[in-house]
């Protein structure tokens, strides 16, 4: 649907491509930000625009950073040795909230699904393979999803490093299908104590 | 559990009545297509949460109407609940249960539940294997609702597996993971169909000894696609294996073959396959045993008593074979018939205690005098 009216219509096409808004949604957001004063919509642009400036990925386990290296990966008191592998940033946030791991993370972005035509190569698989030849990983902690995919997904990685390193997977306490951050924090601690070793 | 009142605004063709219901038998009487199934319909969809006719739920809605409203008051061991249904539609189907807007039935998924049978329920015995698979599974999620994480996580391996023989990916490292899963949820729902049809065949049996006689004897037997693995030392790690071995076939086919998705029962009656070989009241009376062997599994669950709906049950079969059938029922469920003819039914139906017989005309219904 198109109101022939060139800015509005960009503005909707460009919030539909957002995950979860559908063309009724960007219709309803365009319009708020339509009635909204101009100040609030430019704070809002320049979040936006500075989001991928200011913003990237820690080279070593691709969670959100503002240096090259995560404050995680950077902080000498983390154990280097323990790598929690999670699907999204959100989930490494998670697990940070409960405030108890130790250790150091890597974030996939993504899962395994062949469903969504996302396949190995898709995700940061192969670098967390090279991080465990380089860095003196002595356990690998899988925290991807209590799912099907999420399942797959730790499989896959732990039949990769079968015989290199301990690989765990967090224990089943999760709600059904759940995605970790979406999980209470007693629930995460519960879940992340009570892995089980491959 | 039963069935205060029913009080329907519109459902279908029915519109604007309210129903006292009785806490034994009620029989409603009329005929074809005024609206008997309808109203045990009604019931059904409020209690179980889904209509058990082959239809749509938008189907509910009047032709002439954008939306179906009706109300029942539950009775779950002396806890009244007021249960209002609206589909409006293009809309969800709106559930309010004393005037909040739930999603599921208070107690949904501890046995609270309509036993039904109609007519759609032959395909059970006669349709394609998946009415079959499908039986069993309601069984078992019936006694055990977190099977329902089984069957949906075994469908969505299977596709995932599926979608990658359709994909360029070849390796077997990324099979594996899938295979791995699949290996595992086979085998545990095999298992426990296995566990099921041993369940209902022994009911069955007791059926035939105490309540049907000799000259009625029906058996079913399961037949699982994974027959030869769940027989091995070590069934997961075989079939694994085999999902392996079976890989280049399922390439070219594009679909995965081995596993529960291929599964079906036989059943007989007097030792002769029902789907070739028995006649429409034979077969009828088998679905009958069956929907009551399932009643039996559920009461031993949660020792609480369904609804019991009953479409068009006693057709087709001669006095002797109704009686049988009448006499099978359970005692001390809340029953609701339908039958055409009101004298005949009322015959039938000596003998039982708490009898409401209502007229169905055009939409509405009355209860007698
Ligand atoms: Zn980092």
């Amino acid at each position: 649907m198109t109101f022939n009216i060139r800015p509005f219509d960009r503005v909707i096409r460009e919030l539909c491509r957002l995950p979860g808004v559908g063309p009724k949604t960007a219709q309803r957001l365009a319009l708020f930000l339509l009635r909204e004063n101009q100040e609030n919509n430019e704070r809002l642009a320049d979040a936006i625009r500075e989001l991928k400036i200011n913003i990237r990925f820690c080279k070593r386990c691709f969670n959100l950073s503002e240096d090259e290296i995560c404050a995680v990966c950077n902080n000498p008191q983390r154990d280097q040795s323990m790598i929690c592998v999670v699907e999204e940033p959100v989930d490494a946030l998670a697990i940070e909230r409960i405030g108890e791991f130790r250790g150091v993370y890597h974030v996939l972005h993504g899962v395994i699904s062949p469903l969504d035509g996302s396949y190995p190569e898709n995700i940061k698989i192969k670098e967390l393979m090279e991080r465990i030849s380089d860095d003196g990983v002595e356990e690998v902690i899988l925290a991807t999803g209590a799912n099907v995919d999420g399942d797959a997904t730790a499989l896959y990685i732990a039949n990769l490093l079968r015989g290199r390193v301990k690989v765990t997977r967090i224990a089943r306490g999760l709600p059904v299908g759940s995605q970790l951050d979406y999980a209470d924090q007693g629930t995460l601690l519960k879940a992340l104590e009570g892995r089980r070793e491959f | 559990m039963r069935i205060n009142h029913i009080n329907i605004t519109r459902f279908r063709n029915l519109h604007d009545f309210r129903l006292e219901l009785s806490p034994g038998v009620n029989l409603f009487y009329g005929e074809n297509g005024h609206g008997k199934t309808n109203l045990l319909e009604s019931a059904a969809l409020i209690v179980n949460g889904r209509t058990p006719r082959a239809s749509r739920i938008h189907e509910v809605v009047p032709h002439d109407g954008d939306f179906a409203k009706w109300e029942i008051e539950l009775n779950v061991e002396d806890v009244h609940n007021r249960v209002e249904c609206v589909i409006e539609r293009g809309n969800q189907k709106r559930l309010i249960v004393d005037g909040q807007a739930r999603k599921k039935l208070p107690g949904h998924d501890k046995g609270v539940w309509a036993l039904t049978f109609f007519p759609e329920d032959f395909k059970i015995l006669t349709g394609e294997p998946f009415n079959r698979r499908r039986f069993l599974d309601e069984i078992i999620l019936l006694t055990e609702p977190a099977y329902m994480r089984v069957l949906k996580s075994y469908k969505e391996a299977y596709a995932a597996r599926n979608a990658m023989l359709k994909s360029r990916v070849t390796d077997g490292m990324s099979f594996e993971p899938y295979e791995e899963i699949l290996s595992n949820l086979g085998i545990e729902m095999t298992s426990r169909r296995a566990k099921a049809t041993e369940e209902l065949q022994n009911i069955l049996e007791r059926l035939s000894q105490d309540e049907f006689g000799d000259e009625i004897s029906i058996a079913l037997e399961y037949k699982p696609s994974l027959e030869s693995f769940v027989r091995a030392e070590n069934p997961v790690e075989q079939l694994k294996e085999a999902y392996g071995k079976s890989r280049p076939r399922d390439m070219a086919i594009k679909r995965t073959m081995l596993g529960p998705h291929r599964d079906d029962f036989t059943s007989t009656f007097s030792d002769e396959d029902i789907r070739k070989f028995s006649s429409r009241g034979e077969t009828r009376l088998s679905v009958v045993a069956l929907i009551i062997a399932k009643y039996h599994i559920l009461r031993q669950r949660w020792n609480l008593n369904p609804v019991i709906l009953l479409d068009d049950i006693f057709s087709e079969l001669d006095q002797t074979r109704r009686r049988k059938v009448l006499k099978a029922l359970p005692k001390d469920c809340q029953l609701m018939i339908t039958a055409v003819d009101r004298d005949l039914s009322k015959k039938w139906l000596e003998g039982m205690n708490d009898i409401a017989m209502f007229s169905v005309l055009d939409g509405k219904i009355n209860r007698d005098e």
